[in-house]
């Protein structure tokens, strides 16, 4: 569990580090083109002579920039018309409930492709597209959560002492939900960071110079049989990103999921 | 009966639904189509002609018809750049998509059945432990990085595989097992899950009780019912495994339809862009439709609430 934490802990501290990069992994040194791991670059160099160590801050910067935005936009957005609709019910939750499913029925990573084409690539975009794509389980579990609270004691007796609606929401119903949609959203940093990392292979995400760890792949199955440390940092770094935020989601989950616990100690 | 009729309402409408959502994006978006299309340094003119010949000088709602009413034909448009019917380029296509995506599919069948079985079995030993951290790395590995390791390591490095196409012998192997890893690793959690509600059902101790040999009892009375949820997973996965199948191709240069559709992008052949969507999504709803049928026909109980 630690190892896991540890390892969100790094990547925040390298997007960190990302901020303070400027223009150092961006410099062209051709003397040092595609040369591999050594004292002065640990991850080598990539074609361009470019310092693959700071390209991999600067991937983290933007990976953990589009997540962070993603999962936030989405988990808000989601959570506020879930919460509407399932609490409401009859025919505002019919229509958004329609509006789910029309959203539902495309191919989650084909929406977001699509979006980018036709918004055109760019950071910004990326979190529009995936927003876009992301909102909706959310907007899903804040609805079945809102459904099966509405009929509780408190949430009866907090209207039967007159509150408003919003505090109702706010204050009665989205507490009680919190911890379901915290493990949606570590799932959703996985997500995001593998779609940002997707969309920027495909050429649709950050644009070149910029980093992304995606570009950074695709770039380097070029030159993969001379340099395969171009393919291998950028890789792994994903992997393990991705590996930590599904774990800390599923040890949440599990301490969440009595039953599920129960059935294998 | 009714269920049926249902099911083609249901359908007709999310088509409806699905078209008309790829329409207005692509018409409602900020910037305009035209001048994307044709890059800075075209004239109004050039302009006003694309426009016309896209018939993007109508008023929205004709535009609207025209593009429904044109569906309905079949029609779904003129590639700019090709200068050919956007339903034959779909048409060209889709038969390697497919290929490709039973292909996976298959494969993440067979992978996922038997360990997800093993798993649940002996939950909690090593095969159990194994299984989990496989399927915990294959959730976690992106397609667009295991892909190129294995060219590296098959194609690259042992030679035995092709790197790309689809033409020569084995071509397949690669991209069916880059795309079909996630699905594989997916599944056989969801069958061990589910298999491990099932093993503690009563209905499964009265079984035991009446003398059922250990086998049996698993494969005849157990894993029927535990792969009932896999199958309503297996139809949503089908998503995943669509959008996955767009950058498996690219990696291997597979000509599919997620080829085409990059390619149309970078070209910015909108019409086919729009075909591309439409036809894939389509497919995704009627295929996701049929499993919520079979569901029904395999589990009473659905069919009842």
């Amino acid at each position: 569990m630690r190892l896991w934490l540890g390892i969100l802990l790094a990547w925040s501290l390298m997007a960190l580090a990302g901020v303070w990069l400027g223009e150092a992994d961006t410099g062209v040194h051709l003397e040092r083109m595609l040369a591999g791991p050594s004292p002065d670059g640990w991850l080598g160099f990539d074609e361009l002579g470019r310092d693959v160590a700071l390209r991999l801050l600067a991937g983290a910067h933007n990976s953990f920039q589009v997540a962070v935005s993603v999962v936030a936009l989405s988990a808000a957005i989601g959570t506020a018309v879930g919460l509407v609709s399932g609490y409401f019910g009859g025919w505002v939750d019919r229509l958004i409930s329609g509006v789910i499913d029309i959203f539902l029925a495309f191919p989650g990573l084909l929406l977001a492709i699509g979006m980018a084409a036709v918004l055109g690539p760019g950071l910004e975009n990326v979190v529009i597209a995936l927003v876009t794509v992301g909102w909706v389980s959310y907007a899903r579990l804040a609805r079945a959560q809102a459904l099966s609270l509405r009929r509780r004691e408190h949430v009866l007796a907090a209207r039967a002492l007159g509150a408003g609606t919003g505090r109702i929401l706010l204050r009665h119903l989205l507490p009680l939900m919190l911890a379901p949609l915290g493990v949606e959203m570590s799932f959703g940093v996985a997500g995001a960071v593998i779609s940002e990392a997707g969309l920027s292979f495909l050429g649709l995400g950050v644009q070149p110079p910029e980093a992304s760890w995606g570009s950074m792949i695709r770039e380097g199955t070029r030159y993969m049989l001379v340099a395969p440390h171009l393919v291998l940092a950028p890789g792994l770094a994903l992997v393990l990103v991705v590996l930590a935020a599904n774990r800390l989601g599923d040890a949440w989950r599990d301490r969440l999921d009595v039953k599920q616990s129960e059935v294998h100690p | 009966m009714s269920r049926l009729l249902r099911f083609a309402v249901h359908l007709l409408f999310t088509l409806w639904a699905v078209g008309s959502l790829v329409f207005l994006a692509l018409h409602l978006i900020p910037g305009d189509l035209v001048s994307v299309m044709l890059g800075e340094g075209a004239t109004a003119a050039d302009r006003a002609a694309l426009r016309a010949q896209l018939g993007l000088d109508l008023p929205l709602w004709q535009q609207y018809v025209n593009y429904f009413s044109g569906l309905l034909h079949g029609d779904l448009g003129q590639s700019l750049l090709l200068k050919r019917p956007v339903a034959e380029l779909i048409l060209e296509r889709f038969p390697y998509t497919l290929e490709l995506a039973l292909l996976a599919l298959a494969l993440a069948v067979l992978i996922s059945l038997p360990l997800g079985v093993a798993a649940a079995v002996h939950a909690g030993r090593w095969i159990d432990q194994l299984a989990m951290g496989v399927s915990l790395l294959g959730v976690a590995v992106p397609n667009f990085w295991l892909g190129p390791m294995l060219i590296l390591l098959f194609s690259l490095w042992l030679g035995w595989l092709p790197v790309s196409g689809a033409d020569q012998p084995w071509a397949w192997v690669l991209p069916a097992v880059t795309l079909g890893t996630a699905l594989a690793a997916i599944l056989t959690r969801m069958v061990r899950a589910s298999l491990l509600e099932v093993l503690h059902e009563d209905f499964l101790r009265t079984a035991a009780a009446k003398g059922l040999g250990r086998q049996r009892q698993l494969w005849r009375h157990a894993l029927p019912n535990a792969l009932l949820p896999v199958v309503t997973v297996l139809g949503l996965q089908l998503g995943t495994l669509l959008g996955g199948a767009v950058i498996t191709e690219v990696v291997f240069d597979w000509p599919g339809l997620g080829q085409l559709l990059i390619e149309s992008i970078q070209r910015r052949d909108y019409p086919v862009v729009q075909g591309v969507m439409l036809v894939v999504t389509a497919a995704y709803v009627i295929v996701n439709g049929l499993t919520d049928l079979l569901y029904g026909w395999l589990d009473p109980r659905v069919r009842l609430t």
